[in-house]
């Protein structure tokens, strides 16, 4: 049981060749580009799709933040698209692994940072002391501040990870509960069975609330920086 | 296809790689950076390992790490070979 619970967390290969390359840019696939004047359907919901979300997501940017979008709209859809994806039985979800959010994480935050001592160096320094801050404790502030600075990148990563592992777990377990618990307890086995339905469905809220969160986040840290 | 989608997507796309994610190309560099020093602080552990386990190093029998993909792609040409000799 131990062996299984963790098999879908392995980096899938095939005769011993690795195919994690070729599961991450699937979800790539599933999006037509528009090619005509007017488009199908599909392609008319997901231009919609990428309208909303980038407008709700860029207004708040000057002209030197809106150049992100095309990153961000790109990042949000590749991490919604691979955690749903992830949702079907026996598939791999690449955003499971810490090394994939972080190989996302660092790249992203980095640039925030660099672009905000690059064009505002004054203004970037100063986002590490808080205004009204009282004299005594400024030492102290400036340190926190770094820290919690250094600690972005690591949170973004393994906020995504443990919310998208943890869920993937946690179906697990449950579905092999309710299955050993048919043969015992019918009923019981009922109940396990409406608990796991119902954590499908935040399981499915996850994957979309972990990828906005995570766009979110870069968003404001290069709201803070340009 | 390869001249269409020079066309549609390389060459808008490339002030984006040049001027736009300037920053991005920093910060993954720093990721390599980290990549590397944690790869390299693996191997360091596992030669450690090695030695420390087997003080007199058997012939051919030296990286325990050749698994994976390397040992695969091994396995399918020997099968290859095998096959093209009888």
């Amino acid at each position: 049981m131990n062996e299984n619970l963790f098999a879908s967390f392995i980096t899938p290969t095939v005769m011993g060749l690795p195919i994690v390359i070729l599961i991450i840019m699937f979800p790539s696939m599933l999006f037509p580009a528009p090619f005509r004047l007017i488009n199908n359907r599909l392609i008319s919901l997901q231009y919609w799709l990428i309208r909303l979300t980038s407008k709700q997501m860029m207004t708040i940017h000057n002209h030197k933040g809106q150049t992100w979008s095309l990153m961000l709209m790109s990042l949000i859809m590749f991490i919604g698209t691979t955690n749903l994806l992830g949702l079907l039985p026996h598939s791999f979800t690449p955003t499971t692994q810490l090394s994939m959010n972080l190989g996302m994480a660092i790249p992203l935050w980095a640039g925030t940072v660099v672009t905000g001592f690059r064009n505002k160096t004054k203004a970037s320094l100063a986002h590490f002391l808080p205004q009204g801050t009282p004299t005594p404790l400024i030492p102290m502030l400036v340190i926190i501040e770094t820290i919690s600075l250094f600690i972005q990148p690591v949170a973004l990563a393994v906020r995504l990870t443990a919310n998208i592992t943890a869920g993937h777990l946690l179906m697990h377990l449950i579905g092999g509960a309710t299955l050993a618990l048919m043969s015992i307890n019918t009923p019981t086995a009922l109940i396990t069975f409406i608990v796991l339905i119902l954590l499908t469905i935040l399981e499915f809220a996850v994957a979309m609330i972990q990828a906005y969160v995570f766009t979110l986040l870069v968003s404001l840290y290069l709201h803070d920086n340009t | 296809m390869l001249q269409s989608r020079v066309k549609n997507v390389r060459i808008p796309t490339k002030p984006y790689y040049t001027q736009v994610y300037q920053e991005i190309w920093v910060g993954r560099r720093l990721k390599g950076f980290i990549v590397y020093k944690i790869r390299s602080a693996d191997k360091k552990k596992q030669s450690k390992a090695l030695n420390a386990s087997s003080p007199a190093p058997a012939h051919g029998d030296h990286e325990p790490a050749l698994r994976g993909w390397k040992n695969g792609l091994a396995g399918l040409i020997g099968n290859v070979r095998h096959r093209v000799d009888l």
